[in-house]
């Protein structure tokens, strides 16, 4: 079961969820779960996903912080900042 | 095909002093799926997570072993996660941390040092008295503490899941056995 989506579709409601018994509210009760409700909130959390995919992007290639530290103290922010400026242009914010 | 029948089985040593009886009954429950409960609340336990074995004992004077392992993750950072032994929806007694003023009381636990997604495989291993014939079910949950938020917790997967090789699924086990006396 897709947890992630369904607690998104049915928030407030859904409690817990077990693969083998289904999804449960508060007091134990079992949810009817509707397919499209669920498939239509995993389109939420993927798209919201693909729309940060710039920034997971850019984090892994910016250089550690004490790189970043050294960089600036040896040659300056301005050649700092043409660093960082490479790897923003390389992942573009959509 | 023949069978052999006793009541006891003794070693030609004798048995050692304070020694009880063997294994006469094995049950157990290997949970492969997954179980996840959103805004568990701070030092409570979770609903059922499915994680249950039920176990009949021959005598009321046998003991059950309980053992087996547990894998949970959570989503909050640098708090606090363990398990907790249930018998028929109740804290097994005396399976828990003795009280201390307001520290949670469980079975096994563990931290997350740095994200939330980390998981952890808790062990226990207990033994009961249940001094009855009937059938009788233990079973673990899940409980969160950070004294000051909740968190959605998981058993068998991390908590981010997307569909990755290192968002690996896992399983969890209860095993009951019966111990003549």
């Amino acid at each position: 079961m897709d947890h992630e989506a369904i607690y998104r579709a049915y928030a407030g409601t859904v409690v817990s969820i077990n693969d083998s018994t289904g999804a449960f509210d508060k007091d134990g009760n079992k949810v009817t779960l509707d397919n499209t409700k669920v498939a239509e909130a995993r389109k939420a959390i993927d798209d919201a996903f693909a729309a940060t995919k710039y920034q997971r992007d850019r984090a892994a290639e910016y250089p550690t912080w004490q790189e970043q530290l050294d960089k600036i103290y040896h040659s300056g922010i301005d050649a700092w900042k043409a660093d960082i400026k490479v790897i923003k242009d390389k992942y573009p914010k959509p | 095909m023949s069978q052999l029948k006793v009541n006891s089985i003794v070693p030609t040593g004798g048995l050692s002093s304070g020694a009880n009886g063997g294994i006469i009954q094995i049950v157990q429950t290997v949970k492969t799926d997954t179980f996840s409960q959103s805004s568990l609340n701070d030092a409570t336990f979770s609903n059922d997570t499915g994680l249950n074995v039920t176990i009949t004992p021959s005598s009321n004077a046998n003991k059950i072993r309980l053992t087996g392992s547990v894998v949970i993750s959570m989503d909050q950072d640098w708090d606090g996660y363990g398990i907790g032994l249930f018998k028929g929806g109740s804290v097994l007694s005396g399976a828990v941390g003795d009280a201390a003023g307001n520290r949670t009381q469980c079975t096994s636990m563990s931290f997350a040092q740095s994200y939330g997604g980390e998981s952890r495989t808790l062990p226990f291993d207990f033994i009961d008295s249940p001094a009855t014939t009937s059938a009788t079910t233990y079973g673990i949950r899940i409980i969160f503490f950070s004294g000051t938020s909740s968190s959605t917790v998981y058993m068998n997967r991390s908590q981010s899941d997307d569909n990755q090789v290192y968002r690996p699924r896992a399983i969890s086990t209860i095993t009951a056995m019966e111990v003549t006396t």
